[in-house]
C-alpha cells in the first residue's frame, strides 16, 4: 500500500505539472454540453417526460462526467515511463510490481475526482440540480471517478502491451462507440431498435443510467445504482487484469 | 538461500534465448557464459553494441528471465530468489530512468520510500551532495545536463546502499568532462566497498575504471583477466620509427640485430618495431640506425591497448571504441 501511495503521489504532481492534459479533457465534453444544450433546449423542455422536470443538461450531465473522465492519459503516462527507463527502474526496485499499475490507476482516482467536481460546478452553472441532493453529489463524484480508473485499464493495458505511443493514444477511438452506443440524448426506450439493442450491451449505458438517475430522481433507484457499481467493477477487474498480465509479459 | 562467497557476482553457463515470432528463427543473444566478479572490485563487461552486454545485465539484475544456466549476485540465486536479489543491488541502466517532471530531491525521496530507506531526508541530501548536485536539487529533471541526469541517476542507485551496483554504459553520450565526473563517482563508490559491474564499448573507460575485465562478442566471451595481463598476453611493445621510404630496406636490416626483437611490420611512415621490453629498447633502436648511416625522424614507443586485446579476441576493433569515434 505504501509503494501505490508513493508512486501515485508521484503521477499526481505530474497531472498538476502538465495540466494541459486535465485541461484537455475537462474542456471537451463541457464544450459538448454546452453546445448540445444549445441546440435541443429548446426542443426538450422541463415538461418532456423522460426530464422529470429538470433542464435538458441534467438529462446530459452524467454523460459528460463519464466523457470527462474517460481518458488515455494514464496509459500514455505509463508507455512514456517505459520509454525513458523508468519502468525498468521500478521492475528492479523490490516492491510488489502490481504497485506499478496500482500507482498509476490510484493517480487516476484523484484526477477523476476533481475533474468530475468541475464538470458538476459547471453543470450546475447551466440549471442542472442534483435531486438526490449531497448524498447524490459525493456519489455522482466518486462514481464517476471510479468508473475512470476502470476506463484507464484499457490504455494502460495497451500501453504495456504494445510499449508504443501512437498506438496507446489510438486506444481513444474504443471509447467513441462505447459512449455513442447509448442512451446519451434520450432515455433507452425512445432509441430506435438495432441501436437499443447495442445500447442495452453497452456497460457504458448502466453508468450513464446509474448517474443520471441520480440526477433526475428525489430518491436513490438502487436497481440502477447497483447496475452502475457492478459494471464499473466488473470493467474495472477485467481492464485492470489484462493491465497486470501486460506488465507481467513486460520483462520476457 | 543466501550464501557467504567471495564472489559478489557468479555466472555459470548463462544463456538467454529470444523465441522467435511469425516463423521467424529465434535469436540467441548471450550463449553460455561464465563469470567470476570478486566482491569489491569494478569488473568490466566490454564488447561492441549488440555483443549481449545489456542483455546479460538485465538478467542479473532480474529484469529478463534467465534461458539457460545459473547467476549468483551478492550470494543470492537470481532465478529462484529475485525478490532478495533487487534488495541488494542497485541499477542504473543505459536509459536514464527518471521522469523530467520530478525535482531531482523528489525523485530521491520517492526511491528511498521504495526502498524504505531510513531518514530518507538525511539520505537525499547526503547523495546529493555526494554527486553535486545540492544547488540544483529542487529544479525539475528536464532542466537537468546529461551529466546531471547521469549523476542523478546514480544517485537513485544508490539510496539503500547495495552491495553490487549495475551500470551499463553510464557514460554514453557525454562529454568529456561529465564523463571524467562520473569516472570519479564510480570510484568513490567503490571505495565505499560497493562491488561495481560495469558495461562499456569504451576502452579507455575499462582501463582507467576496472581491476578486472571480460570481452564478449557474439553473445560469448573471448577474453578476460586485468587490463594489464590482457596486453601483455599480447607479447610485444611496439615502437615506431619515422623513416623515408628509401630507408625501409636498410632499416629493417640494421634493426635485425635488435635484442627482443619479435616482429618488424612497415608502418605508414617508417617502421613498426615489435620487442618484450620496449623502454628498454628504443636507444639500442636509434643505436642501431645511426650506426647503419640513417637517422629517423620520429621515434615512439607504444603500449598494447585494449583496442589491440581486441582486435587479437575478436579479429576486429571495436566500433565507436572510444567516445570521440561513437560521436
Amino acid at each position: 500500500m505504501r509503494e501505490i501511495l508513493l508512486l501515485a503521489r508521484r503521477a499526481v504532481r505530474e497531472v498538476y505539472r502538465l495540466p494541459a492534459a486535465t485541461i484537455s479533457a475537462v474542456f471537451i465534453p463541457v464544450f459538448f454540453m454546452v453546445v448540445n444544450i444549445g441546440q435541443v433546449n429548446k426542443i426538450f423542455s422541463p415538461s418532456t417526460p423522460f426530464l422529470h422536470g429538470q433542464h435538458y443538461v441534467a438529462f446530459q450531465l452524467p454523460v459528460s462526467l463519464v466523457f470527462a473522465v474517460s481518458t488515455v492519459t494514464s496509459g500514455l503516462a505509463m508507455v512514456t515511463d517505459i520509454d525513458i527507463g523508468y519502468v525498468d527502474k521500478l521492475l528492479a526496485a523490490p516492491i510488489r510490481r502490481t504497485a506499478i499499475v496500482w500507482g498509476r490507476l490510484a493517480a487516476d482516482l484523484v484526477r477523476g475526482t476533481a475533474v468530475s467536481a468541475l464538470v458538476l460546478f459547471v453543470g450546475f452553472l447551466l440549471g442542472a440540480r442534483v435531486r438526490t441532493g449531497v448524498v447524490g453529489i459525493v456519489l455522482l463524484i466518486l462514481l464517476s471517478a471510479l468508473w475512470g480508473v476502470a476506463y484507464a485499464g484499457i490504455a494502460m493495458a495497451v500501453a504495456l502491451k504494445s510499449k508504443n505511443v501512437q498506438t496507446t493514444n489510438a486506444s481513444f477511438i474504443v471509447f467513441f462507440p462505447l459512449l455513442f452506443l447509448t442512451p446519451n440524448f434520450v432515455p433507452l426506450e425512445l432509441l430506435a431498435g438495432p441501436l437499443r439493442t447495442l445500447a442495452r450491451l453497452n456497460p457504458v449505458t448502466y453508468v450513464i443510467t446509474g448517474l443520471r438517475d441520480l440526477v433526475l430522481f428525489p430518491s436513490i433507484h438502487w436497481g440502477s445504482l447497483g447496475a452502475c457499481v457492478l459494471t464499473i467493477a466488473l470493467t474495472g477487474v477485467v481492464l485492470t487484469f489484462f493491465s497486470l498480465r501486460a506488465l507481467s509479459q513486460i520483462a520476457e | 538461500m543466501v550464501t557467504d562467497s567471495e564472489f559478489a557476482i557468479e555466472v555459470r553457463g548463462l544463456v538467454k534465448r529470444y523465441r522467435g515470432s511469425r516463423g521467424q528463427a529465434g535469436v540467441e543473444a548471450v550463449r553460455g557464459i561464465d563469470l567470476s566478479v570478486r566482491r569489491g572490485e569494478v569488473f568490466g563487461f566490454l564488447g561492441p553494441n549488440g555483443a549481449g552486454k545489456t542483455t546479460t545485465v538485465r538478467m542479473l539484475c532480474t529484469l529478463l528471465p534467465i534461458t539457460d544456466g545459473q547467476a549468483q549476485v551478492a550470494g543470492v540465486d537470481v532465478g529462484s530468489n529475485p525478490a532478495e536479489v533487487r534488495r541488494r543491488i542497485g541499477v542504473a541502466l543505459q536509459e536514464v530512468g527518471l521522469d523530467p517532471r520530478q525535482t531531482g530531491r523528489e525523485l530521491l525521496e520517492l526511491q528511498c520510500g521504495l526502498y524504505r530507506v531510513p531518514r530518507p531526508a538525511e539520505r537525499c541530501a547526503e547523495l546529493l551532495a555526494l554527486v553535486g548536485l545540492s544547488e540544483a536539487a529542487d529544479r525539475t529533471v528536464k532542466t537537468y545536463s546529461g551529466g546531471m541526469r547521469r549523476r542523478l541517476d546514480l544517485a537513485t542507485a544508490l539510496v539503500h546502499e547495495p552491495q553490487v551496483l549495475f551500470l551499463d554504459e553510464p557514460t554514453t553520450g557525454l562529454d568529456p568532462a561529465s564523463r571524467a565526473t562520473v569516472w570519479d563517482e564510480v570510484r568513490r563508490i567503490n571505495a565505499a566497498g560497493t562491488t561495481v559491474f560495469l558495461t562499456t564499448q569504451y576502452l579507455e573507460e575499462a582501463d582507467q575504471l576496472c581491476r578486472r575485465l571480460a570481452i564478449i562478442d557474439d553473445g560469448r566471451l573471448v577474453a578476460g583477466g586485468t587490463p594489464d595481463a590482457l596486453k601483455a598476453e599480447l607479447g610485444s611493445d611496439v615502437i615506431t620509427v619515422g623513416l623515408r621510404p628509401d630507408e625501409h630496406l636498410a632499416g629493417r636490416d640494421a634493426l635485425a640485430a635488435l635484442p627482443g626483437l619479435d616482429h618488424l611490420t612497415d608502418a605508414a611512415e617508417g617502421l613498426a618495431v615489435y620487442v618484450t621490453e620496449g623502454a628498454a629498447a628504443v636507444a639500442d633502436v636509434v643505436r642501431l640506425l645511426v650506426e647503419a648511416g640513417i637517422r629517423p625522424g620520429t621515434v615512439s614507443l607504444a603500449r598494447p591497448t585494449l583496442d589491440d586485446v581486441f582486435l587479437a579476441s575478436t579479429g576486429r576493433r571495436i566500433e565507436g571504441g572510444t567516445p570521440e569515434a561513437a560521436a
